[in-house]
């Protein structure tokens, strides 16, 4: 029986000590998280340094959040990718136009889907696009990972069409639909 | 129960452990970081890599099966709720998925590791079942 006690041992110690490291360490990654979200906003758009979140009360339901700059907008877009849902950044200026974009949360396949948040050129052909941006057409999709492509390419279009003010049914941000 | 043990439960206990403190840590000092979610290929990752550990420490070892599955699922649902990886929500689904997943693992390969270690090159028969094992979870996975 004394055996049997190791395993329950070692859970109950593991679970206290991550507990004491998630809430000891939950300041220091709150303060680190804002600054590298801000760092990354900054990056994605050039010319701004501060950003104010803004309400979104649009009819798109790929918009999470909307983070206003003084040349533009950083949009925070989840779409679904073909594991689980794809969490963007994107930034689009004044104009319209997409300045950077970011994937911050994925759960693409290993190797396959997964290539997107780390493939600069994949990424590369949204700059400047302004909401008309589809695989096979102005975008070429990653090998192996269509849906990924189209997942972010719809994401990044919604983006660009916070900022336009395109009719968001009016196929603007529907494009990559693939059901 | 005489012979049986629960040493696979220990080091997945570990396992599983290291791994929630290595995503505390990431999510801390390098929020930029994508972290991998807790699917059923990383289930199984976490799971085979114990039972590796295991088959190299204890090759003979056998379990109380009821009190491992058990034991496995509430590993996988109380040590990333307390690393702040799964809401209440999720944790029910962590304990299921994690006891099916260590489960059935442990079974398949036991099976597989016992007849790989017969052969003359049976020291990396572990460590080569466990990888056979997670390629075929991960091709499982994607079907779904």
């Amino acid at each position: 029986m004394r055996e049997y006690g190791k395993p329950l041992a070692a859970l109950a110690v593991a679970a206290v000590l991550l507990a004491g490291a998630r809430f000891g360490l939950a300041g220091i990654a709150r303060s680190n998280a804002e600054a590298e979200q801000t760092a990354m906003m900054a990056a994605l758009l050039p010319g701004s340094s501060s950003f104010t979140p803004e309400e979104y009360g649009g009819e798109d339901e790929n918009i999470a959040a909307v983070y206003a700059g003084e040349t533009g907008y950083v949009v925070e877009t989840v779409t679904d990718g073909y594991v689980g849902e794809i969490r963007l950044l994107v930034g689009v200026d004044a104009s319209g136009a997409v300045t950077g974009a970011v994937v911050r949360q994925m759960e693409e396949t290993f190797g396959l889907g997964g290539r997107a948040a780390s493939d600069t050129g994949f990424l590369a052909q949204f700059l400047g696009t302004a909401g008309d941006a589809a695989v096979g057409e102005n975008v070429d999709a990653l090998t192996g990972a269509t849906v990924t492509s189209k997942a972010i390419t719809k994401g990044i279009n919604s983006a660009a069409a916070f900022v336009t003010g395109a009719d968001v049914s009016s196929g603007a941000t529907e494009w990559g639909d693939w059901e | 129960m005489k012979g049986k043990n629960l040493l696979g439960n220990t080091l997945l206990a570990a396992v599983v452990g290291g791994a929630c403190l290595i995503a505390v840590l990431l999510r801390t000092f390098a929020p930029a970081v994508i972290l991998p979610g807790l699917d059923l290929p990383m289930l199984a990752l976490l799971s085979l890599i114990a039972l590796t550990a295991e088959c190299y420490l204890a090759p003979k070892s056998d379990r109380p099966w009821v009190l491992a599955v058990l034991l496995g699922g509430a590993t996988f649902a109380l040590l990333p709720w307390c690393a702040g990886l799964a809401d209440g929500e999720t944790v029910w689904k962590l304990f299921l998925a994690g006891a099916a997943v260590y489960g059935g693992g442990a079974f398949l390969y036991g099976s597989m590791s016992r007849r790989l270690s017969a052969t003359p090159a049976g020291r990396l028969a572990p460590a080569v079942s466990a990888f056979v094992l997670f390629l075929g979870c991960q091709a499982l996975a994607g079907l779904f």
